[in-house]
């Protein structure tokens, strides 16, 4: 059985090099000289907006063989819905993957929008569920609910999504969403439902993934870690007579050799010098952030002290926002960690570097062809 | 004065929408004596993309995609059609029974970044409790106006300040808004509908644009009386007329066109030549309208007749009367 590659559309922006973390395509921080994309000519707005940006990834993720992209949404980001709908139409196998907290839309509106979307793209839309990560943020959205009541929210949420989208009429009675005789036009309810790809680390998320995702989605964790939480949730969801497969989403740096896959770590870190914090020391609920929040990576004064095995580096979340944990190496040394991670159960990647639009093109034309998949995880799993 | 004109996009198909449309229930079954390469590529969006590009050649100053259960979700209608029109307003129609307050102003600050302030909204929600329970919604008749009321407080809120909290029965936030760039973009216009005093009232106080249908009795007076409350509140209010419009060259054969659709004397449809129907126009703008969102079951032939040849008669008009 094959792997999915999926790559990341970034939505607050993406640094121009992985060695100079403060410049940033996107308006997040300043248009000026070395970061004027999109969109100043000869110092002056040319009318382009961060969109031509992302549809410039996207493209190049699509065409370097990535099935689509990962599409992040925070209080800071661009909105998933809006760039999904606006890149629909320009781009040709490029996947949408969504990332939605059930709370925000009402189940029977998101069922419509997604069989929209899916009409427009011939299928081409899927999601990230996410449950949010309490605290202030989650406040901030509009939502007071607590994380175990959240993760019960989501799965009334897709139980009626499914269920109006593919058995409606359809009648539910929940203690968070209900729906009577809720139904689609029959055009929009004859296209497939999206793949739901599911993320979150706690208990309750687990019980939630079981019943209704069909990949759940970890950020890179220490590999054995990663096996056993792997295989917590395969086997949870056995139990309720379901399939699951798991992906990965980790960020690379891939380069020739190496020497110059550290080198660019090593200045990506010492970059950040001057203000090193780590985007994941926030306050929230969440038990997959606070796993990333463990590497303290903040806390270190030399890059090398991150390295916790070959290849592995848990500096990424003070280059960037986001999980600490990363593969840097040459691109054989990537394509190996990945046929490592496939023969501890991943079955799809979300991928992604920095600079997003030219790493696009690298990762695929020089990773993603050496990686051997299931035939290099039998020779593994005998190792 | 200034008039403005939009355009109903079709999202629910319309009478064109057979030629490859799924959503037809009477689609013809292929004519297998001609060879047809279409295969799959093409949906009701080609089409509704069409239409849009139509109203924007033809000098309409906006698009609306109607939230019509039968069709295509209207945001996703909007957003699909955004990056190929460049100038016209893009208004996208829901309830704010559909989601949460701050999350339709969060999707709509995106909006307005890729497409300049572009995005309006049109806000209604079902008068049918059976019709609401279909969408998830088990509001009451009587809460349907205080949750639009909340809706619209809240989505301000977070769009004006980044420091902004709300509890309220059906919608709250803590330290609401956006930083970066994400902040200092408009909230789109908000238009809105109803003739009760409870609507009225709301349209004064919170709305850009009131909505009412042709057709609907005493049209003068309700626009004055709107725009009265609204000035006492300090506010003005742009009034729209929503239309169901046949437009010919030849008066019969727009006549004939209207009755085959079954819209012969129709209350709120206008049916007429290029001359009466720019007079009709006028006539309806002296009454205090200021835009006009017309629509027909031909949207596309519809959208060029009225933009080459009503929409230049009225423009002329007004600049001679100025
Ligand atoms: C790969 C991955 C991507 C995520 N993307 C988002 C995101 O875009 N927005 C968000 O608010 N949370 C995101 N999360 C957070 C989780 O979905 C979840 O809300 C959080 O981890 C709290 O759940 P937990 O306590 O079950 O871990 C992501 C998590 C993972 C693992």
């Amino acid at each position: 059985m094959s792997i999915d590659f999926f790559w990341r559309l970034p939505t607050h922006g993406c640094s121009t090099s992985v060695r100079n973390p403060s410049l940033t395509r996107g308006d997040w921080v300043p248009l000026t000289e070395g970061n004027q994309a999109p969109g100043l000519y000869d110092g002056r707005p040319d009318g382009s907006t961060y969109i031509d940006h992302v549809a410039q990834i996207a493209k190049a993720a699509e065409i370097s063989g990535f099935h689509g992209g990962l599409i992040p949404s925070f209080p800071m980001t661009d909105d998933p819905w809006v760039i999904s709908s606006h890149l629909a139409r320009e781009t040709k196998t490029f996947r949408f993957m969504i990332a939605f907290q059930p709370g925000f839309i009402n189940p029977v509106e998101t069922a419509r929008l997604t069989a929209s979307l899916q009409r427009a793209t011939a299928g081409r839309a899927l999601f990230n569920i996410i449950t949010g990560g309490g605290g202030p943020a989650q406040l901030w959205w509009g939502d007071s609910f607590a994380h175990d009541d959240r993760y019960g929210r989501t799965t009334e949420f897709l139980d009626i999504l499914k269920g109006v989208w593919k058995e409606g009429p359809y009648s539910q009675n929940g203690k968070f969403y209900s729906v009577e005789n809720g139904q689609l036009p029959a055009a929009l309810a004859a296209t497939d439902l999206p793949e739901i790809y599911f993320s979150g680390s706690s208990d309750a998320a687990l019980q939630s993934a079981s019943k209704h995702a069909d990949y759940y989605l970890s950020w890179l964790e220490p590999f054995e870690q990663l096996k056993a939480k792997f295989g917590a949730v395969k086997e949870k969801t056995d139990a309720l007579g379901r399939k699951i497969k798991c992906s990965v989403r980790v960020d690379l740096i891939a380069r020739p050799t190496e020497e110059e896959a550290w080198a660019d770590a090593k200045a990506g870190f010492e970059a950040t010098a001057h203000k090193r914090s780590d985007s994941f020391k926030q306050a929230s609920d969440s038990v997959g952030a606070a796993r990333q929040a463990a590497f303290k990576a903040s806390d270190a004064k030399h890059y090398d002290e991150l390295i916790i095995g070959p290849n592995l580096w848990t500096g990424f979340s003070l280059l960037r926002g986001g999980p600490a944990l990363g593969i840097v190496g040459s691109y054989e040394q990537c394509a190996q960690k990945l046929d490592e991670l496939i023969a501890l159960g991943t079955d799809s990647f979300i991928l992604a570097g920095t600079p997003h639009l030219e790493e696009a093109y690298r990762v695929g034309e020089e990773v993603l062809p050496l990686v051997r998949g299931r035939q290099a995880s039998l020779s593994i799993a005998a190792e | 004065m200034s008039l403005e004109f939009y355009w109903y996009l079709p999202t629910a198909g319309d009478g064109r929408s057979k030629a490859f449309d799924q959503l037809s229930p009477a689609k013809d079954t292929p004519n297998t004596s001609i060879r047809d390469l279409r295969r799959d590529h093409y949906t009701n969006i080609d089409y509704i993309t069409q239409v849009a590009r139509a109203a924007e050649l033809t000098g309409f100053d906006g698009l609306i995609a109607p939230d019509d259960v039968a069709g295509e979700a209207s945001w996703i209608v909007a957003g699909l059609i955004a990056r190929d029109i460049k100038r016209p307003k893009i208004i996208a129609e829901f309830s704010p029974g559909a989601g949460s307050a701050v999350y339709f102003a969060k999707k709509s600050v995106t909006f307005q970044r890729y497409s300049g302030n572009r995005l309006g909204w049109s806000l209604a929600t079902s008068t049918d409790a059976a019709s609401r329970k279909a969408l998830g919604d088990f509001i009451t008749d009587a809460d349907v106006p205080r949750r639009l009321e909340e809706f619209l407080i809240v989505s301000k809120g977070v769009a004006a300040s980044t420091d902004f909290t709300f509890k309220g029965e059906f919608f709250e936030v803590l330290k609401g808004g956006f930083g970066g760039p994400l902040s200092g973009w408009n909230l789109p216009e908000i238009s809105l509908s109803g003739e009760t005093s409870e609507a009225l009232e709301i349209s004064a106080g919170y709305g850009d644009v009131h909505v009412f249908e042709l057709g609907t009795a005493d049209l003068a007076s309700k626009i004055a009386r709107l725009k009265a409350l609204a000035a006492s509140k300090g506010r003005t209010l742009t009034i729209a007329l929503k239309a169901r419009i046949f437009a010919h060259d030849d008066l019969d054969r727009a006549a004939l066109e209207a009755k085959r659709a079954g819209f012969e004397d129709d209350a709120h449809t206008l049916t007429g030549d290029y001359d009466s129907l720019a007079e009709d126009l006028a006539l309806l703008a002296d009454l205090g309208v200021n835009r006009f969102q017309l629509f027909a079951p031909h949207s596309l032939e519809t959208a060029y007749r009225i933009g080459e040849h009503v929409l230049p008669r009225i423009r002329q008009a007004l600049k001679r009367a100025a």
